[in-house]
């Protein structure tokens, strides 16, 4: 049965006000119950801000997640969520981003090593474009890759987790009603079938004249601009599946939920958890449609926004930099624990969100969400140790808490570089290589981690 | 038409020669000058959007607000304008969607309205987007586009093809400069020359003048390059070109980025287009009145302020206007401009480590490792209502971790204290009384300054900051980030005149008549050996 759509302005009203019940009813958004189709893995890389309080992460004996202050605890608590979602948690404790510590890729700048495995002189792409691109395995959605974010159009190699294979940021769709464009089609999703072979024909006409261009400046172009021009056909067959698949998939809204402003310190501060919510639904829409298989999800540093109120007005100086660690000897400042594990918990509530929201679409199953940070210890701005989770599908068995650094050999700068948990995510996807990412050090970009799937 | 081997300093020096030779009545050959060192690469750079928006409404006659419809450009150490730029499928498929919208709006209002109806419409429509004479075969693909779907479609293929959204400097293999040099050297075509010269000029698609300059095989002569660039800027719009390098130089760009704490300054996002509008004016008048000299930007004892902002800056009513003088009012040039100085500062506090360090990167050219590189544990002193700002951040230099790079940085941002957090002036902190002098331990010998006035005019006759300017700006004209290439170029300017080297102006007429600006360092081409 195909519900009928609703407009924008309920739409936007359910979403924004948090229900449990989704808006086009229990099962219009859910993956089709297709008992023959194979089940899919899908992707999402969620990067949370400020690092951690790592005194206030790990969970305690038995996997508990509920200690003083714990910033883990949304992940289990069904009142707020619908369900728990410990069983589906891992929690991966002494990766560093080394190929980006290497080159001084690190701090505000380090979120590029999340997913690439690579410093800022990296010329490689991040894990989702690699999949979806280069291993094709996003070549049968109408887009290979989603980059959505809050706040901020990603542009900054610190403000996004996508790359392309030239290493370039791949911009973000920041305005929920831009990413609904994306996904859900513009004014043709109405068009009558006479309508849409026109515009196909008169769109693959143009691709001709377009591709005609590109093959021939790839056989003039000097071979140090041969991964820029593969990266614009990779774009090109994005534009050719668009025509493809002009045909609107899923039943949706008729109309576009719009804000006045979406951009951090640009007047879109009011909204951000409003568009926080709508990110996360259209993500797990996306996925529940098969649109994408293969996102990212950017929570930007909103801090000095107002965001949380129960925390200082900028939180970014007076929480993530007035963080005093525990180190070695050093006892670290107890009181500046609290606040930051109050401002993690605030990342990890968002998480929770997708999870219960892609669980609700009946796709967590099929969906490996990792969630990482640019910084382990905010303060100091480290990317050493930074905090990271495993949800939802794949092969790893999950309820764990792993001391990697315990487990895993260590570089000979005593570094447990992210690359390898990378290289072990691509063999869940079928892609099997032993290494990923660029590093001068090659003990940094090869190998994977044995411990996830023990 | 042979092409001349030199620029204007090349000039002077082959006159000399031949005045020798001729001495010595001989006729043996001038020897060729060497080839520039640090050659740009043989490369294709992607147009920024604002190119891009340029040289859409250029060729269409209309106004697209292309840039600020496509996705943000990713900056390269700041700059909008750089070779590593790439064309992201999000770019693409927003492109696709709005090129059909784009030549309708040309076909009804603009270029393409009558142009339709000219029997060599896909050869003009097809010059002017790919920005040379197009093949044969390329106007016989056209004319089947346009066949199927008519004028419409074809410039909307041609909005979308790489010829359009991207500079190609291939060249050719230039064999007697690859002997002279000793590694292959390739020299750029004539439309390829065309359209470095445009773009590095006013950010815009060449006209139809440089175009049949570059038909007819001119623009291998430095003098004629250097020609069309006056011309070329002689244009309005071209203030945008250099107006937009200032911004992004002292990163004031993406104020629009930054917040206030309300307290502070309570109407905060009402004042923040009159601050950059304030610098904006200020810019074209130093462009149009003293060719964009260097020491006048830092230190020009006037800026062109609107009501708004002789209001935020406490001036006596009526002192708005074009070239107030505010030096009376404790500012000079552009660092004193409440842009900058509200873009480097924190929501409610001045910010001396940011202002500080602006001035050695920017200004200085003097890069520091952060303090996470150095695994060093930063915690920010935290305000208090006892303190200055000042005295917060001098703790560093009693810490020896922090004390070797914040012994230069530091000074340099506390002779801004006089300013808060949005640029205002204040004398009073927390009830005390700030201080701006300082003392910067330049080359070991202190230089006192007692505010941020002194400091600019001290940077503004400062050799060493026109060299550091110039070399931000050849990263501007040139989309090219490489120290090397930056360094030879700098070389480059030793042959003019020192009130030449200070000029804007100058500086891109050097450039654009020299061999270094048509000249390549070949990489191997995509088929051949690596």
């Amino acid at each position: 049965m195909r519900p009928s759509p609703i407009h924008r302005r309920e739409w936007l009203w359910r979403v924004a006000a948090g229900g449990a019940a989704w808006v086009m009813g229990p099962k219009a958004w859910t993956r089709a119950a297709d008992a023959e189709r194979p089940s899919i893995l899908r992707f999402v890389g969620v990067y949370a801000p400020h690092g951690v309080a790592l005194e206030y992460w790990r969970p305690g004996p038995g996997f508990d997640l509920h200690g003083e202050h714990s910033i883990l605890a949304p992940f289990d608590d069904p009142g707020r969520f619908g369900r728990s979602f410990r069983d589906q948690l891992l929690v991966l404790e002494g990766l560093d981003l080394a190929a980006g510590i290497e080159v001084g890729t690190i701090g505000h700048d380090a979120a590029r090593v999340i997913l690439t495995g690579s410093g800022a002189d990296g010329r490689t792409p991040s894990l989702d474009h690699y999949l979806a691109h280069e291993r094709q395995l996003g070549l049968e959605t109408p887009r290979s890759t989603l980059s959505l974010a809050i706040g901020t159009q990603g542009v900054e190699i610190g403000e996004n987790l996508s790359y392309a294979g030239d290493g370039t940021p791949m911009p973000s769709l920041a305005d929920p009603a831009e990413t609904f464009a994306e996904l859900f089609g513009g004014p043709l999703a109405h068009a009558s079938a006479a309508e849409l072979a026109a515009v196909r024909q008169r769109g693959r006409s143009m691709l001709d004249v377009v591709r005609r261009d590109l093959a021939r400046l790839h056989a003039e172009a000097p071979a140090s601009e041969r991964l820029k021009l593969e990266q614009h056909h990779h774009a090109l067959r994005e534009v050719e599946k668009g025509l493809a698949h002009l045909e609107r998939r899923c039943p949706g809204p008729t109309t576009l939920p719009t804000f006045e402003k979406v951009y951090a310190f640009g007047g879109g501060e009011p909204f951000f958890e409003t568009i926080t919510a709508l990110q996360i639904e259209l993500l797990a829409c996306a996925f529940a449609c098969d649109l994408t298989r293969f996102a990212t999800l950017f929570l930007a540093d909103l801090s000095r926004t107002g965001l949380y109120p129960e925390l200082p007005a900028d939180v970014h100086t007076d929480v993530a930099h007035r963080y005093v660690a525990r180190r070695g000897d050093h006892p670290g400042d107890p009181a500046t624990w609290i606040p930051l594990a109050r401002q993690n918990r605030h990342s990890s509530g968002h998480v929770a969100q997708l999870l219960a929201r892609l669980d609700e679409k009946q796709v967590l199953d099929e969906t490996m969400v990792l969630v990482s940070s640019d910084m382990g210890d905010t303060a100091s701005h480290s990317s050493r140790d930074v905090p990271t989770l495993i949800a939802g599908g794949g092969p790893f068995p999950r309820g764990r808490h792993l001391r990697l650094k315990e487990l895993e050999p260590l570089t000979e700068r005593g570094l447990l570089p992210n690359n390898r948990l990378l290289v072990s995510i691509a063999a869940a996807f079928g892609a099997e290589i032993d290494r990923f990412g660029h590093a001068h050090d090659p003990a940094i970009v090869t190998g994977e981690l044995s411990s996830l799937r023990a | 038409m042979r092409p001349k081997p030199h620029g204007r300093a090349g000039t002077r020096l082959g006159l000399a020669a031949l005045v020798l030779a001729g001495c010595a009545h001989t006729t043996q050959a001038i020897a060729p000058p060497p080839v520039p060192t640090g050659l740009l690469p043989t490369r294709l750079r992607r147009l920024s959007n604002a190119e891009l928006e340029r040289s859409v409404d250029t060729w269409l006659g209309i106004t697209s607000r292309l840039a600020q419809t496509l996705p943000p450009d990713a900056r390269q150490d700041g700059y909008t304008v750089h070779a590593e730029a790439s064309h992201p499928p999000l770019t693409a498929t927003r492109l696709a969607r709005l090129a059909p919208q784009l030549a309708a709006a040309s076909l009804e209002e603009g270029w393409a309205k009558t142009a339709q109806h000219d029997p060599r419409f896909l050869e003009r429509a097809a010059t002017l987007a790919l920005r040379r004479s197009p093949s044969a075969e390329e106007l016989g693909v056209l004319a089947t586009l346009r066949d199927l779907g008519g004028p419409a479609l074809v410039v909307a293929a041609l909005l979308q093809s790489p010829s359009m959204l991207y500079l190609q400097e291939f060249g050719r293999a230039d064999a007697e400069a690859s002997a002279r040099a000793g590694f292959p050297v390739h020299r750029l075509g004539d439309y390829e020359i065309a359209s470095a010269l445009s773009y590095a000029v006013w950010g815009g698609p060449p006209d139809e003048a440089l175009l049949a300059a570059a038909q007819r095989g001119e623009l291998h002569d430095g003098e004629a390059r250097e020609h069309h660039m006056h011309r070329l800027l002689a244009r309005s719009d071209a203030r945008h070109h250099f107006r937009q390098f200032v911004l992004e130089w002292l990163e004031v760009d993406t104020l629009e980025q930054t917040t206030k704490s309300p307290e502070l300054v309570p109407d905060y996002d009402r004042v923040k287009p009159h601050m950059l509008t304030e610098t904006r004016a200020f810019v074209d008048e130093v462009m149009v009145h003293t060719g964009g000299s260097i020491p006048a930007l830092l230190a020009g004892r006037f800026t062109s302020l609107d009501a708004t902002m002789a209001a935020y800056y406490g001036l006596p009513g009526g002192t708005s206007g074009p070239r107030i003088g505010l030096s009376a009012h404790g500012r000079v040039g552009v660092l004193q401009h409440a842009s900058f100085l509200a873009a480097h500062a924190h929501p409610d506090s001045p910010s001396p480590i940011k202002r500080g360090d602006f001035v050695l990167r920017r200004l200085l050219c003097v890069d520091f490792p952060r303090p996470s590189e150095l695994d060093l544990q930063v915690v920010i002193p935290p305000a208090t209502a006892s303190q200055t700002t000042r005295e917060r951040f001098e703790q560093h230099v009693s810490d020896p971790e922090c004390e070797t790079c914040h012994r230069r940085i530091d000074p340099l941002g506390f002779t801004f204290e006089n300013f808060d957090a949005g640029g205002r002036r204040r004398t009073r902190e927390n009830g005390h009384p700030v201080s701006s002098a300082a003392d910067y331990p330049h080359a070991g010998a202190p230089v006192h300054f007692e505010d941020s006035v002194e400091l600019a005019e001290w940077l503004a006759a400062a050799p060493t900051v026109h060299a550091c300017v110039a070399r931000q700006f050849f990263r501007y004209l040139s989309g090219q980030h490489d120290p090397a290439m930056e360094a030879a170029f700098v070389a480059d300017l030793r042959e003019l005149e020192p009130e030449q080297r200070i000029r804007l102006v100058e500086i891109v007429a050097a450039y654009v008549r020299s061999e270094r600006f048509v000249l390549r360092r070949a990489t191997p081409a995509a088929g051949e050996a690596t």
